[in-house]
């Protein structure tokens, strides 16, 4: 909220105070200023007064004007381009040499059109006030100071445009710093200065011949005053209120409604202003339960629901949307003679929700939606009071109705300074603490409790009065120390470990890790799943149709970052993820590794294209991490259809598919993504014992590679699984070629096989005899020939 | 008789020069020092020496042996040397060419502020909880103190689910969660990284983005504590020189609520554009736990107090590496993620 300095210091003596300093203690007690500028920036200005107006002889719409600068100055002559110059009104004259910050330039003196022009007639925007806030005129046409004497070099501060705006975060929990007094009565406790306050009037021995009626609990107050406004208007007061306004971020509407507009400002409590002569009525009733059409004073309807709260008339139709905005029937203006004012608290929720479905927002609905104490209703309508009686000089008071119901006080609460300071690790005394609770109107009750003052809402424990005393001494009465912190044993956990472990082994073959959005279309929902085919969870209210959905596949979204990198030339794309996600199934943390173009070779001299091996060889190196042996995993071709039938696997562990890899289907997918995606979670959860040292052969081993023609359907796997049955002196074997001829078809393969025994050197015919044991086995019962030498 | 011996020491030191490679020098050594050579035929002469003379003779020749023997000793010892200096210019390579290996993958920078933070407080006795991201409006709100009609909810605009869950907007829930389970015992430290979702995406939001929530409880657990923990964790970050700035703020489930401000690391409180001028920069938004939070989550609220802390990861990774927009994080374009290695 946006504070005018002057205002602030009409309310709370400011006296020899700077802004800097005000800025500093408000921004460390918890109310960060977020912004300070000058309300207006010029110098060198002068009042003048406007002799004679005449058109330019070479233009349709500048003035040459004769303004009387006072009787150093004398009288100028200045071109001026605005609609409403003329004679005999006083005006801002910038002269030779002014700055004007709002412009970005420097006034000088020059000709215009063949015309000598002496200084500029200035609007307000111009010295730096914010348009936005000032009436379409005042924008339009330079600023009309009517008689105003000429020859005044003091113009913007006589004019109260003087001034510094601050604007302040108020926190949500104080509700009634939204507002001059508040604020003032924080600067007072806070800077140790006397808070002046504002005029209040007497509401006692008022008639109650127009009644406040409550008839709903999200009222907590309603307060109905009726007055005649009087023919006079106090127009220094009015010019006054509406600098105000305009400084704070209001536009001036007319007398009446700028006057709640600033009783607003002052006292935090919005009030509904009715024209009596329209409203027709002598009950306002504060309700619930219509429905149907409303007429609103901004000209359109709304279609009101049984929870929305309404002000009634006597004849039961809504004259007002409570808290919100008012009907146009009884709608006041400048011609409004009789009024009723209200001054209510409706329940914070209620106004938001009713706000936000009919899309409609006001500075009241805005107030009543951050919570107005109902408490204070009063104690603003006798400030309005004493603010009509300076703006309407004539007015006259009618009659004054509470709606009867109670207001609970705020209650006592136990607190001790020992409790504080254990909490807060300080060491605050009695008395410092004493200090603050007077300075803020916190009155101790008996020996343990504390009572908060009227006008705050939020202090109703310990914990809020700890915080009382932490913000308004400085921060460094907090000493930095780790005494009392509990000792507790850190760490990570075995399954954190081995995610961390996989990362390194993924960087390890170069991959890159990516992070993707988690919400994604509803066609990248339903285009690859690998492991749960559940119905993803759907954003009610998405940003864009693009973020709609739950993603519970990682896939779709590798393919597409994979797809985003590969349109901008990137052709060695080798990532991953490792995320959960979350499905009506359950939380899954699931990695994904995708592959597109071309690796660099291992001497980095050239590269070779990705291949489902390279998926193959990473998904090894992971379950090595993870401690699995592999033959508790069987490795079978895939039935996924988002991946290619000859060039896909899927992994499982006993029945359950624990990681899929291959190339996605090029049926769908237009470049030839490899892709793995594997069930971390189902990984982590595998029981895998500690590593346990094995007896290892010191005896020498034998080597023999075999070459096979192969004739027929034979996998590696099956020709290691039968080799191994040959001889129990067959240690290990290991692929060293394998050759399909393009032309013929022909295929062959080659396989080293090392042979050792554990207590002895093998003989050279232990090993021959070995040697053709495999062969046979191998050979008996697969279509695989032995190549020899010779041939 | 020396004049003839100086002569053969001369000839050999003469034809040994001439040689260029070590066989050749070789066959010469053996034809000086042989049993045919030159200076064995001195040896046979010295029965003719007189004996008063054959002591001086046998000494001459000897001499001249020595130094036929260190002449074809330091000729093949010259020879070797350039041999080998063959050799290594030979086998000289291009040290400029690329070294052999995978050029090994990148971190993600929220997963390097993720692990950097996570070996801070696995070092202060924290342990790394994770929570779902599809929460409920009970977890999400209702027990960090944020009821049905509270305004504070409408800092937080959500993505709502249909069947009445939601994407959680911060990662407090896990605290909730984790002070819920009954099988974790008090006192306890936690954080929780991981990704909130919040309905909002312009120039400096992202839908979404990175939380480290910590939590700590203990009977004796202070603000003084949290500031101390901050404040190192802060010069775990930026250095010894960074120093830490608390404001008192707002949030539901804190009281009292701190904002917490690091000294600017670019400029050290002078003011640049990356502190705005100020000297300080907002970090993180921190606290000691509400009681009525405790009194939500069945604490003793009585016996316990704590701390909260809310990282934002993303926000962080921008301060200490320069990334100069948030939706870089999620775009994953490879010129982006090349930049980040393992430190």
């Amino acid at each position: 909220m946006v504070f005018s300095l002057n205002l602030l210091s009409e309310l709370v003596d400011l006296e020899g105070i700077s802004a800097q300093a005000l800025i500093e203690r408000l921004t460390f007690a918890g109310f960060e200023v977020e912004d300070h500028r000058p309300a207006s920036q010029a110098s060198k200005l002068i009042s003048g007064r406007i002799l004679a107006c005449e058109n330019h002889p070479d233009s349709d719409h500048l003035h040459v004007l004769k303004v009387d600068c006072g009787p150093e100055l004398g009288v100028r002559q200045i071109v001026c381009g605005a609609p409403n110059a003329r004679a005999d009104m006083s005006v801002i004259v910038a002269l030779p040499g002014c700055e004007l910050p709002a412009l970005g330039k420097t006034i000088q003196a020059g000709v215009i059109r063949g015309v000598e022009s002496n200084g500029m007639c200035c609007a307000l925007n111009e010295l730096g006030v914010p348009a936005e806030y000032l009436p379409p005129c005042e924008v339009k046409g330079i600023h009309d100071l009517g008689d105003y004497p000429a020859g005044d070099t003091e113009i913007l501060k006589h004019l109260g445009y003087e001034d510094v705006l601050i604007d302040i975060n108020v926190l949500p929990n104080r509700p009634d710093c939204l507002s001059y007094l508040g604020i003032a009565r924080e600067i007072a406790a806070l800077m140790g200065r006397k808070f002046l306050g504002a005029q209040r009037a007497d509401l006692s021995n008022l008639s109650d011949s127009i009644r406040a009626i409550n008839n709903t609990d999200d009222c907590a107050k309603l307060d109905i005053l009726t007055a005649d406004l009087g023919s006079r208007v106090d127009r220094t007061e009015l010019a006054r209120i509406d600098r105000y306004l305009e400084l704070s971020g209001h536009r001036p509407i007319s007398p009446i409604v700028d006057l709640g507009n600033y009783v607003m400002l002052l006292t935090g409590q919005p009030f509904h202003i009715y024209d009596m002569d329209r409203a027709h009525t002598d009950t306002f009733a504060a309700s619930e339960g219509h429905t149907g059409e409303f007429s609103a004073l901004d000209g359109k309807s709304y279609t009101i629901q049984p929870t929305d709260l309404t002000i009634d008339g006597s004849d039961g139709q809504p004259l007002c949307l409570a808290g919100i905005l008012g009907g146009e029937s009884s709608k006041d203006d400048a011609s409004t003679r009789r009024i009723a004012v209200e001054a209510a608290s409706f329940y914070h929720a209620t106004i938001r929700h009713t706000s936000a479905r009919l899309g409609v927002s006001s500075a009241s609905s805005i107030l009543f939606g951050k919570g107005v104490n109902p408490r204070m209703c009063r104690y603003a309508t006798e400030v309005f009071v004493a603010e009509l009686k300076r703006l309407f000089p004539d007015s006259e008071l009618r009659s004054f109705s509470d709606d009867g119901k109670g207001v609970k006080d705020n209650q006592p609460f136990t607190f001790s300074t020992e409790r504080l300071n254990h909490r807060l690790g300080t060491s605050y005394t009695e008395a410092e603490v004493d200090a603050v609770l007077k300075a803020l109107g916190i009155a101790r009750v008996g020996d343990e409790k504390v009572v908060g003052p009227f006008w705050r809402t939020d202090l109703n424990q310990q914990a809020d009065i700890d915080e009382e005393v932490f913000r308004f001494y400085p921060a460094d009465r907090v000493p930095l120390t780790y005494e009392g912190l509990p000792l507790t044993r850190g760490g990570l956990t075995e399954t954190q470990r081995q995610v961390n472990e996989i990362r390194h082994t993924l960087e390890g073959f170069g991959l890159d890790e990516i992070i993707s959005f988690t919400l994604e279309s509803q066609a990248m929902s339903e285009s690859v799943r690998c492991f749960d085919s559940a119905k993803a969870y759907r954003v009610l209210n998405p940003l864009t149709k693009d973020h709609e959905f739950v993603r519970i596949d990682l896939v779709p979204s590798m393919v597409s970052i994979l797809e985003r990198n590969a349109a901008r030339q990137q052709d060695d794309l080798g990532l991953y993820e490792i995320s959960a996600t979350d499905s009506p199934n359950g939380r899954r943390e699931l990695l994904c590794v995708g592959l597109l173009g071309a690796k660099l070779d291992q001497d980095r001299k050239g590269s070779r294209p990705w291949d489902f091996f390279d998926l193959k060889g990473i998904f090894e190196a992971v379950i090595r991490d993870l401690g699995i042996a592999e033959s508790r995993l069987r490795l079978v071709r895939s039935t996924n259809p988002a991946f290619h039938p000859g060039m896909s696997a899927d992994v499982l562990l006993g029945k359950q598919v624990i990681c899929t890899f291959g190339e996605l289907t090029p049926a769908t997918f237009e470049r030839p993504y490899l892709i793995l995606e594997a069930d971390l979670s189902a990984l982590l959860a595998v029981r895998s014992g500690r590593t346990k040292q094995q007896p290892f052969g010191v005896h020498p081993t034998v080597r023999r590679d075999l070459s096979f023609d192969i004739l027929g359907e034979a996998s590696y796997a099956e020709i290691v699984k039968r080799a191994r049955t040959g001889s129990k002196l067959l240690k290990d074997v290991e692929l060293f070629d394998r050759y399909s001829d393009k032309r013929s078809g022909a295929e062959s393969i080659g396989i080293s096989l090392t042979f050792s025994a554990d207590d002895r050197t093998l003989r050279n015919e232990e090993v021959e005899q070995a040697v053709t044991a495999v062969v046979t086995a191998i050979t008996a019962k697969l279509p695989l020939k032995l190549r020899t030498g010779k041939e | 008789m020396d004049n003839e011996l100086k002569q053969v020491v001369e000839q050999a030191q003469a034809e040994a020069a001439g040689v260029s490679d070590i066989p050749t020098l070789q066959a010469l050594r053996a034809k000086y020092l042989g049993k045919k050579g030159p200076l064995a035929a001195f040896f046979a002469r010295m029965k003719d020496v007189p004996a008063d003379q054959r002591r001086a003779f046998g000494q001459s020749v000897n001499e001249a042996r020595s130094q036929v023997e260190a002449i074809f000793q330091s000729a093949h010892e010259a020879l070797e040397a350039k041999a080998l200096a063959a050799k290594l210019e030979r086998e000289r390579v291009d040290i400029t060419l690329p070294g052999h290996g995978p050029v090994t993958g990148t971190v993600h920078p929220y997963t390097k502020v993720v692990n950097l933070l996570t070996d801070f407080f696995v070092g202060q006795g924290y342990v790394v909880k994770d929570g779902p991201e599809v929460e409920s409006d009970y977890f999400n709100f209702e027990c960090l103190n944020i009821p049905a009609d509270h305004p504070a909810r409408d800092m937080q605009d959500s993505f709502f689910l249909e069947g009445g869950n939601l994407l959680r907007s911060h990662t407090s829930p896990v605290q909730a969660r984790t002070m819920q389970d009954h099988t974790i015992e008090l006192p306890f430290k936690i954080i929780c990284p991981g990704k909130v979702y919040r309905r909002d995406n312009d120039a400096t939001h992202s839908h979404q983005f990175g939380q480290i929530e910590g939590l700590c409880i203990g009977e004796d657990a202070s603000l003084a504590n949290l500031e101390r923990t901050l404040t190192d964790m802060f010069k775990y970050l930026f250095g010894d020189k960074a120093e830490a700035r608390f404001r008192p703020s707002f949030f539901p489930f804190t009281e009292p609520s701190i904002e917490c401000d690091v000294s600017c690391f670019e400029c050290h409180g002078k003011g640049c554009g990356l502190c705005k001028g100020s000297g300080w920069i907002e970090v993180l938004g921190a606290g000691m736990v509400n009681p009525d939070v405790f009194r939500l989550n069945g604490i003793d609220a009585e016996k316990y107090q704590g701390f909260a802390f809310g990282i934002g990861i993303d926000r962080m990774a921008m301060l200490l590496y320069g990334i100069d927009d948030i939706h870089r994080f999620y775009q994953d374009d490879l010129p982006f993620l090349k930049q980040f290695g393992k430190r």
